[in-house]
């Protein structure tokens, strides 16, 4: 059986069915007044903000326990903080005034019972919500959901969100109907080892938790709940999205072997992450991190990174959740600290901070120009006033993150990487305006301080062609793969008529990043490749046949790459990478690179005292 | 000849709660358990070794125990590690009932005729595990220390009694 993969893994083990079936089985009461219902409505609510603070405190522990490092607590309030942030929509959703007006009308207009109003009010914004029709807006639907049983269960007092009912799922692969985020918190406590569910996408809260937990898991499997029974033996593979009910031995013996294999992998790559990475014939490659909020230096370095390839600053800036406006960091002494906490963490390894990159596709920052214009519904599309079009546009903003980045380079490794770039007299304004700040600086401060490298992104068709011009006024260049194939291919990435002719892989691309890397020589700056192809374990060996010498990639991925370099020889990539440039088709390079990488992860275990093989 | 599977146990070899819920992960837990012990062994070569044997057949036997065993090349010593799994874990056994009770047997690859032979050791751990009071008294067992000791008082108890027949 087949479904969506959310999260990686492979785990045999037993099958247990759980799911939400209470709350859909009412029987309205008769007697009731509204004012009682009313009352009921509010303790419920409270019961639910309640059961919703408790998860969001659970959440936290979770993440402090993953990461217990006593200093720089602000710094690790990191990577999954999704979790929290889930909790938080509930919160919104929970005390949403729409809802509970519409509600109150139903109870107090209808003399609905207010089980059947809190029904009925979640069935109407539901369907205005789905009626939306875009992708992330019906992700909604599902905190909806979550929201809805929350209530439903608080007013009949179910006791179903207890953690003692659901410790019978503990090391069983679960199978559910549909994926609520709170549940996939109680499935990671309670240790299940897979995750089935029938519906479920690939962008919800849940898919988030479930990778941020690695849980394997599978969404979309149709029809398991039907075709399985409890206590079967399973093999869930959440790398190809396979699920074995009953297998056979032979089967068994097989995913055994792989997932064997797969453990051998991690405990391999976890005990070699940290040295650095040569390729077969000596050429030194270069492997820092991306990371999208403040950073873990420590898990950073554990995990293999050379330093910070790319750090986006833009959830600084962003807030996703107006009614908590204390997100926002905002005067230039905050953000002082956080680069220089972030930079002193990481030294002696480059912290590479990318000015704040918004605008086209990327949502402004609150209360400024653009934002209000957006409000008012002119879409500035896809080649807008984005990146450094939109900071020169709003020089404050520049300037207060440009101050920020200049006093916070006490360690001296600080580069400050400039977005979208498409005009060098960009980056000299830029160069300009950060010279004028640093001479603001009072020269006692600035004694203790190193002025700061700058570089440039190279995402456009434009700043690829000119890049001779923008090495001059540049001390280094990160290669961001994403949008250069999204400008190279006139394709956008979130329009879903033409996502599926969005590919790095696509000839165009890999030919741009060839002639990129090709005057790395003559240019005499440092060019690294971020973006989603960097953390791509099948696109290493080319990227490394077309030249490139430093990766920026999402950490987890970091200890894999590293094992692809020192499998790999340069003159070797380099045929494999010129073959492959001759093809004319995405898909068909695309296939050959997956087929490569099959042999080379093969390759990977043969280190002496493996003979296990997968079949 | 009866030997004590004790006298090659160690407390800190012993694991009441394992994480793992598969097979290759149980071999793993051990792997790691017993080779971070010990400077001579590496635990991708223990693992390795297990999971070599276990791929031919499963050790998997009746009543929810299992004996995962293997040779090493890197040791003259022969050792036992015991560990459970509250859940159980699918492990091809016998009866096709989920194992819980783990004894992993290694042995040096060159024979030590002073020690017992592992085969001997294993035929021991068979004999000692059909009896039902002492499965359930290890099931319920928290600590390694209590675990140990429950089966050195059965060995004692055992090897108390007259002898019923000798294996050889």
């Amino acid at each position: 059986m087949q479904g969506q993969p959310i999260s990686n893994g492979l785990v045999i083990g037993r099958l247990a069915k759980t799911g939400r079936t209470s709350s859909n089985k009412h029987v309205p009461l008769i007697i009731h007044t509204p004012d009682s219902e009313w009352q009921k409505y509010h303790d419920a609510q409270r019961k639910a903000l309640q059961l919703v603070d408790e998860l969001r405190r659970d959440a936290i522990e979770i993440q402090k326990s993953k990461k217990s490092l006593p200093t720089q607590a602000r710094a690790n309030e990191t990577s999954d903080q999704e979790l929290p942030e889930v909790m938080s929509s509930y919160t919104l959703l929970l005390t949403d005034e729409i809802l509970s007006e519409r509600i109150k009308d139903l109870v107090f207009g209808q003399s609905l019972d207010i089980t059947s109003a809190v029904l009925q009010a979640f069935k109407d914004v539901r369907s205005v919500v789905e009626s939306m029709g875009d992708q992330h807006i019906r992700e909604k639907v599902l905190d909806l959901d979550a929201c809805e049983e929350l209530l439903l269960s608080s007013l009949s007092d179910s006791e179903s969100l207890q953690t003692h009912q659901w410790s019978h799922l503990k090391g069983r692969i679960v199978v559910i109907q549909h994926p609520c985020p709170n549940d996939i918190i109680r499935f990671h406590q309670v240790g299940v080892a897979g995750l089935v569910s029938e519906t479920g996408s690939h962008l919800s809260h849940a898919a988030i938790l479930a990778r941020s937990f690695n849980i394997p898991t599978v969404f979309g499997a149709e029809g398991i709940l039907r075709m399985s029974s409890n206590g079967q033996q399973v093999i869930l593979d959440a790398h190809e999205g396979k699920i074995t009910i009953n297998p056979s031995r032979t089967e068994q013996r097989k995913a055994e072997a792989r997932r064997a294999v797969e453990l051998m992998m991690q405990q391999k790559l976890k005990s070699s992450a940290q040295s650095v990475a040569r390729t077969v014939d000596g050429q030194r490659i270069v492997v820092f991190a991306n990371a999208n909020g403040p950073v873990d230096a420590r898990a950073l370095k554990s995990s293999g990174a050379e330093g910070i390839g790319l750090l986006r600053t833009e959830f600084l800036h962003l807030n996703e959740h107006p009614a908590e406006q204390t997100s926002f960091i905002g005067t230039d002494e905050q953000l002082k600290v956080f680069f220089q906490l972030t930079a002193e963490s990481i030294s002696p390894g480059w912290a590479t901070l990318r000015l704040l990159d918004c605008g086209g596709d990327k949502p402004y920052p609150p209360n400024n120009a653009m934002s209000m214009r957006e409000k008012q519904n002119t879409s500035e599309g896809v080649f807008g006033l984005r990146g450094i079009r939109f900071l020169l546009a709003e020089q404050k903003l520049l300037e207060l993150q440009l101050r920020a980045l200049l006093r916070a380079n006490t360690s001296g490794n600080i580069r400050i990487l400039l977005p979208y770039i498409t005009d060098v007299s960009e980056i000299r304004r830029v160069k300009a305006i950060a010279h004028s700040l640093w001479l603001d600086i009072p020269e006692d401060e600035r004694g203790a301080l190193h002025y700061p490298r700058f570089g440039a992104m190279v995402e456009t068709p434009a700043a690829a062609q000119m890049l001779d011009h923008i090495a001059a006024e540049c001390d280094f260049m990160s290669i961001g793969s994403n949008d250069l194939t999204q400008h190279y291919l006139c394709v956008e990435r979130d329009n879903p008529n033409t996502q599926n002719l969005y590919s790095s892989f696509h000839p165009a691309v890999l030919r741009c990043i060839r002639s990129i890397l090709e005057q790395q020589k003559h240019l005499d700056v440092s060019i690294s490749l971020c973006g989603e192809l960097a953390s791509d374990p099948i696109a290493t060996e080319l990227l490394i046949g077309l030249g490139c010498v430093q990766f920026s990639c999402r950490a987890s991925a970091i200890p894999l790459i590293k094992e692809i370099i020192r499998k790999t020889d340069v003159d070797e990539a380099r045929r494999f990478a010129e073959g492959l440039l001759r093809l004319g088709d995405a898909e068909e390079i695309q296939q050959r690179l997956q087929l490569r990488y099959e042999e080379l992860h093969a390759r990977l275990l043969t280190a002496p005292g493996s003979r296990i093989r997968a079949s | 000849m009866a030997c004590r599977i004790t006298e090659y146990m160690k407390v800190e070899w012993i694991a009441p709660s394992l994480k793992a819920t598969d097979k290759p992960s149980v071999l793993l837990e051990f792997a790691t358990l017993v080779g971070s012990t010990r400077t001579d062994l590496d635990v991708r070569e223990i693992y390795t070794r297990l999971m070599e044997r276990e791929l031919k057949a499963s050790t998997g036997a009746d009543h929810g125990v299992a004996i995962p065993h293997a040779t090493l090349h890197d040791t003259s010593e022969l050792m036992v590690a015991f560990g459970k799994s509250e859940v159980g874990v699918p492990f091809a056994a016998l009866d096709n009932e989920d194992s819980q009770l783990f004894f992993v047997v290694l042995a040096p690859a060159k024979i030590n005729p002073h020690q017992a032979s592992y085969l001997q050791l294993i035929s021991s751990i068979c004999r000692l595990m059909r009896s039902q009071s002492l499965r359930e008294r290890l099931l319920r067992a928290q600590t390694p220390a209590a675990i140990f000791e429950i089966l050195k008082k059965e060995e004692d108890l055992k090897l108390a009694a007259p002898p019923t027949s000798s294996v050889t």
